[in-house]
């Protein structure tokens, strides 16, 4: 069953000297539970894929089915009550707010969810955190914490809302061998025992070559 | 999520602390004079003792006489005649005081005591009634007292210990302008923010048959003023159809001569009382009202330009912490809550100092504010004054205010940016 379905996308920078082809005709599905990864030399058009498909942005031509439901002409509101139910992002730098304990971080997505109540939030935390181990960090914020770590708090965060599909962009761009590793393990982990489709942009050939299947990319087209 | 915006607002200001630090004197100097402003008006129309029923009041002071064919124009306050006929025994009222309109300062002695200036007024036994005077010994002239001309006394604590050292004087002769009167009531003294009622030296104004209040032969202009204590503030307008209907009587017997009586809106509430600033013109409060409000408009616009610029620069630093946010579903809506939440905690900061240096240069300071007070007494504006729900309120209501001027613009554009460019940290 197909879970993320994009056809003919293309995207299209205007300024008012030059326009960018980002993305040319792009055609592709993901099954629900895949492990992709995505693949291309830097410029290529990766990141603006996973933008797109994490409904972040629009695309100048073609169409984006998430989980069954085509999302041209959503609402920005309705857009990010859908990402906020369906999606998870892990990003290359974490992007966790500095002025948030983990805690914060991690619960932050459920804030934006009506009809969680506290305590659900904070058991679900707790839950989030022991699963990628790091339950004694809670009260810490993240300039307490190493790249590795962070990163960990970052998965938290973005499956702490049991979205079906986690987007990574370059999540072990920033970490050392030793931690890249673990946090594919994690992400291994995460397809392997609970089901979530994951769509990661890597340049690391050994990691892409451990999913499910890999999309490559230059020049803003698919080559296979 | 609350405890979330609380940590930001203090990240926020431990983390740019000049641009924090600069917010919050800009807003605390903007609420300061605000405050200050908002305080002196309360303190001219917001009841306190002895004027503890100002929203009950209504004042007739002035007479406004003009020829029909404009050739002669006199105008003054009443004479205590004419404030009795257009303003005394009215229905819904409580009472009606006749009194000197401006304390008069006059000299007082005792024998074997110096001279001083004191300011008297000359009122009628309802005087006490509607203001609440606090009695140390003895008590108010009554009626008797007043119909008969009784040269009797009330005065200030003050006065009574400069006079005799004590206030146990009852029976004693003050000598007001060097005529002997005897002291029956000792008060305590007032603040002379009250203005209506202040004085420290109080008698009966039919002494000597109360010719000093009746000026001209018809018995018209004098130094008397006519205040009303109705029932209730909704009975103003009945009362004014009253005394409107008294006057166009008399207006018909003006008119037999020759002349007619401009009215200038009177009888006056509170707040039109103190913006009349001759017996020939209309009351300013409108005007004065205005006044205040661009005045407000002005200390809120001009700070919230430059803290909304500060705002902007704190979202600035924060850029992709708001695209994160929109990728894990926060609406824009929530996001300018947030932001408005955030700014809203440093500014309330700032309002909290800003208020405290108002309470603060309110107590110290009442001198200087209250420059134009014609009574040249020492202010002593009580705490009891300054300790205000309605001042509080107000403060935090500029501070909201403030706080949306100044961060709603930053706000709003915050919530527009698309969130792959804030992830990345391209500017707002």
């Amino acid at each position: 069953m197909s879970i993320i379905k994009v056809n003919g996308v293309g995207k299209l920078y205007r300024t008012k000297e030059i326009e960018t082809t980002a993305l040319e005709n792009v055609n592709f599905t993901i099954e629900k539970g895949e492990f992709v990864s995505i693949m291309g030399p830097s410029g290529c058009g990766k990141s603006t894929l996973l933008n797109i498909v994490g409904l972040l942005d629009k695309p100048t031509t073609g169409t984006v089915e998430v989980a069954g439901t085509t999302t041209e002409g959503m609402k920005d509101a309705t857009l990010a009550a859908f990402r906020n139910a369906n999606i998870g992002f892990i990003f290359q730098s974490f992007h966790l707010i500095p002025s948030l304990s983990v805690a914060d971080n991690v619960e932050l997505p459920l804030t934006y969810r009506k009809g969680v109540s506290a305590r659900e939030r904070s058991e679900k935390v707790r839950e989030v955190l022991e699963s990628v181990g790091l339950s004694h960090r809670m009260k810490h914020y993240p300039s307490q914490l190493s790249g590795g770590q962070c990163q960990r708090v970052a998965i938290a965060r973005a499956i702490i809302g049991n979205p079906e599909i986690i987007l990574a962009d370059e999540p072990t761009g920033n970490l050392d061998s030793k931690m890249s590793a673990e946090i594919m393990e994690i992400l291994h982990r995460l397809n392997r025992e609970d089901g979530r489709t994951i769509m990661m942009v890597t340049h690391n050939e050994a990691q892409a070559e451990e999913t499910d299947r890999v999309m490559r990319f230059f020049d803003g087209r698919q080559i296979f | 999520m609350k405890s979330n915006i609380i940590h930001q607002a203090f990240y926020d200001l431990r983390h740019q602390p000049v641009i924090g630090t600069v917010t919050m004197i800009g807003t605390a100097l903007s609420i300061f004079l605000i405050m200050i402003i908002v305080m002196m008006h309360r303190i001219e129309v917001s009841p306190f003792a002895p004027e503890n029923n100002r929203d009950r009041l209504l004042y007739g002071r002035n007479l406004h006489i003009t020829g029909i064919n404009k050739h002669n124009d006199s105008s003054a306050r009443l004479s205590a005649a004419l404030a009795k006929r257009f303003y005394d025994n009215l229905a819904k009222t409580e009472c009606t005081t006749i009194m000197t309109s401006d304390a008069e300062t006059v000299d007082v002695s005792a024998t074997g005591s110096k001279t001083f200036l004191a300011y008297c007024h000359a009122t009628d036994q309802n005087f006490w009634k509607i203001f609440d005077y606090e009695f140390i010994a003895g008590k108010p002239y009554d009626e008797a007292a007043v119909k008969a001309g009784l040269k009797e006394a009330v005065i200030a604590e003050s006065v009574a210990r400069k006079l005799f050292g004590s206030v146990d004087v009852i029976g004693r002769e003050i000598l007001i302008l060097q005529t002997p009167y005897r002291i029956v009531g000792v008060v305590e003294d007032a603040s002379p923010l009250a203005k209506a009622s202040f004085a420290e030296v109080f008698y009966p104004y039919t002494v000597d048959g109360g010719k000093k209040f009746n000026w001209d032969e018809n018995g018209e202009f004098g130094p008397m003023q006519a205040i009303i204590l109705a029932n209730s503030p909704d009975d103003f307008e009945a009362i004014t159809e009253e005394v409107r209907a008294r006057m166009k009587v008399f207006d018909g017997e003006l008119r037999q001569r020759g002349d007619s009586l401009v009215y200038h809106g009177q009888p006056y509430v509170q707040e039109e009382s103190n913006y009349t600033s001759g017996s020939n013109l209309d009351p300013t409060a409108d005007h004065e009202k205005k006044l205040r409000w661009i005045l407000y408009g002005i200390l809120l616009l001009v700070p919230a330009i430059n803290l909304s610029s500060m705002t902007q620069s704190r979202l600035r630093r924060r850029v992709s912490e708001i695209g994160v946010r929109r990728a894990f579903g926060c609406r824009r809506s929530r996001l300018i809550r947030d932001i408005i939440a955030e700014n809203f905690l440093i500014t309330l900061l700032g309002g909290v100092a800003g208020l405290i240096l108002c309470l603060i240069f309110g107590y110290f300071f009442s001198d200087m504010i209250f420059t134009d007070l014609s009574i040249n007494r020492e202010i002593d504006l009580s705490l009891k004054l300054l300790i205000d729900w309605k001042l509080y309120g107000a403060a935090l209501a500029f501070c909201f205010l403030l706080n949306i001027l100044s961060s709603g613009i930053p706000a709003w554009r915050a919530s527009r940016i698309n969130p792959v460019d804030a992830i990345n940290s391209r500017n707002i």
